[in-house]
């Protein structure tokens, strides 16, 4: 981590023209999300579940069931049921089953505020257990200036952070369970 | 941040505040003088090739000494920096903050801020002539070309042009603009003394990124959603060939032996296209979402918006020399290399 050793204040006068209302609004910024964690289980134990393209439902909490059309393939297209209602429709971008990378693009994000919402699942060796790490990269829901607050920058993160996490936590789960 | 210090009034002190990361950077140190400052600033070789990195998700510029590997000092800048357009005539840096609706001009040397101007809706990609004069800027949300005096950056004109205006270039000779206009699919070209549009060329589905060759004869344009390259001739103006590259390509530079070089953000990768046969002849692996892609003095530079840093790579070979750690959401789109003092046109 580089610190700061300096802070050094030049003061070039200049005249700026800045309305305070017109500078407050965010437009889209592509928004990053990362959530990892380790599990007591062989990478290739934790492979055989997240590397399963069609079988995140016996993963994670919030998938009612989901279906792939070409298995594990570059280009399969899976849709899920989402419990409580919805769907969501996903596509496998890459699949590097030696290197345990999946790497998935949302066709339809269902209920997930979020656009242009692309994921990549990487298993590694982590001392003597794996690690998981999921990341995303996405656009909010709402592609212009001044979103609703339930389409702004926030709430997709919120949302995306709350998918990967309890998708995490419940693979640790039931890996883990003997 | 900034925003609350706009929010003060109309007329504000631009703070111009400059972090520099010495080696020994040790947080119980004073800040440095004015003094202390303009000499360590000075012990900072300016003949070395800096790059000038967006930070869209730390609302900052990394300035980089690429030779000595490492970040000297971090510029902050109106919300999410995305483009940059470095003019090595002047040796000036001109960026744009989407969020901030702001275009900044830095000296490449000194690295002070000059000006802060303005602009309404969203400026995206940033250019600057070759004579250093004018900067062109899209402003992606009201589908418009804004032209700026680089000199004190007020706006000059006003130009409509399609959906979603994205990356843009200028012929070497800087008579001519051409314009990534994404939700159309087409790359427009205007002549940039009389302004006027001279050919909306049809590309592949969502160009981005635009580059042009050293002696201007040919144009790529990137197609984000088809996956491939529109190679362009600048002379008949049509689209002589496209190139399937990787998944989601977004930005591209050439070499000056007759290959292009294209990011892919999807698919963490560089595809390498030989122009004259218009094929792909190798793709390499890079970082995370790349993006930014330049070239200096035998050295390609990629910016990795995942792993947020620079990756140098020597061009020959292709091999990774570095990488330098740059601030958060990395970008650099747009040309974002000086060349160094010695190397001023």
């Amino acid at each position: 981590m580089r610190l700061t050793q300096a802070l050094v204040g030049i003061t070039t006068l200049t005249l700026l023209s800045f309305l305070s209302p017109l500078a407050q609004a965010h437009g889209p910024t592509r928004q990053k999300v990362t959530e990892e964690i380790t599990i007591n289980a062989s990478p290739d134990a934790v492979w055989k579940v997240v590397g399963d393209f069609a079988g995140i439902a016996n993963w994670h909490p919030a998938v009612e069931k989901g279906e792939a059309t070409k298995g594990n393939e570059v280009g399969s297209v899976r849709t899920l049921a989402i419990k409580g209602g919805g769907k969501m429709v996903e596509e496998i971008e890459g699949y590097d089953a030696e290197n345990k990378v999946i790497k998935i693009r949302a066709l339809d994000g269902g209920a997930v505020p979020a656009t242009n919402f692309s994921m990549m699942i990487a298993v590694t060796p982590e001392g003597s257990g794996t690690k998981v790490t999921w990341r995303g990269a996405f656009y909010r829901a709402y592609t212009n200036n001044d979103p609703p607050p339930d389409q702004n920058d926030e709430a997709a993160v919120k949302a995306v952070t709350g998918v990967f996490k309890s998708g995490l936590d419940s693979l640790k789960a039931k890996l883990e369970k003997k | 941040m900034i925003n609350t210090v706009f929010a003060l009034g109309f007329l504000l002190v631009n703070l111009f505040f400059i972090c520099v990361h010495a080696e020994q950077a040790d947080l119980n140190n004073p800040p440095l003088s004015i003094d202390q400052f303009s000499q360590s600033l000075s012990k900072i070789p300016d003949d070395h090739p800096r790059a000038f990195v967006t930070n869209q998700g730390s609302h900052d510029l990394s300035v980089m000494d690429v030779v000595l590997g490492k970040e000297i000092a971090r510029i902050p800048l109106p919300e999410s920096p995305a483009g940059v357009a470095v003019d090595n005539t002047f040796g000036m840096v001109f960026v744009s903050s989407p969020d901030g609706r702001a275009i900044t001009k830095i000296d490449a040397q000194s690295l002070e801020v000059l000006a802060t101007q303005e602009v309404a809706g969203g400026p995206v990609g940033i250019a600057v002539d070759p004579s250093g004069k004018r900067v062109y800027v899209s402003d992606w949300y009201n589908n418009q070309l804004l032209i700026l005096d680089a000199e004190n950056l007020k706006v000059l004109h006003h130009i409509a042009v399609g959906h979603v205006p994205a990356g843009l270039v200028i012929s070497p000779d800087g008579d001519r603009l051409y314009l990534a206009e994404r939700d159309d699919n087409q790359l427009a070209v205007f002549n940039t003394h009389s302004l006027e549009r001279i050919a909306s060329i049809p590309v592949g589905l969502h160009p981005f990124g635009v580059a042009v060759d050293a002696l201007g004869k040919t144009i790529v344009a990137v197609n984000v959603q088809s996956n491939d390259v529109s190679i362009i001739d600048a002379l008949a103006l049509n689209e002589k060939a496209k190139v399937p590259v990787g998944i989601s390509p977004y930005c591209a530079v050439f070499s000056d032996d007759g290959r292009v070089l294209v990011t892919n953000q999807h698919s963490d990768s560089v595809s390498v296209i030989d122009i004259a046969s218009a094929r792909l002849i190798k793709t390499i692996r890079v970082g995370g979402f790349p993006e930014g892609i330049e070239i200096d003095q035998g050295r390609l530079f990629v910016v990795s918006w995942m792993e947020e840093e620079l990756e140098v790579i020597d061009l020959k070979t292709l091999n990774t020399i570095r990488k330098i750690p740059a601030g958060k959401n990395s970008r650099g789109f747009g040309r974002f290399i000086w060349s160094g003092s010695h190397h001023a046109n």
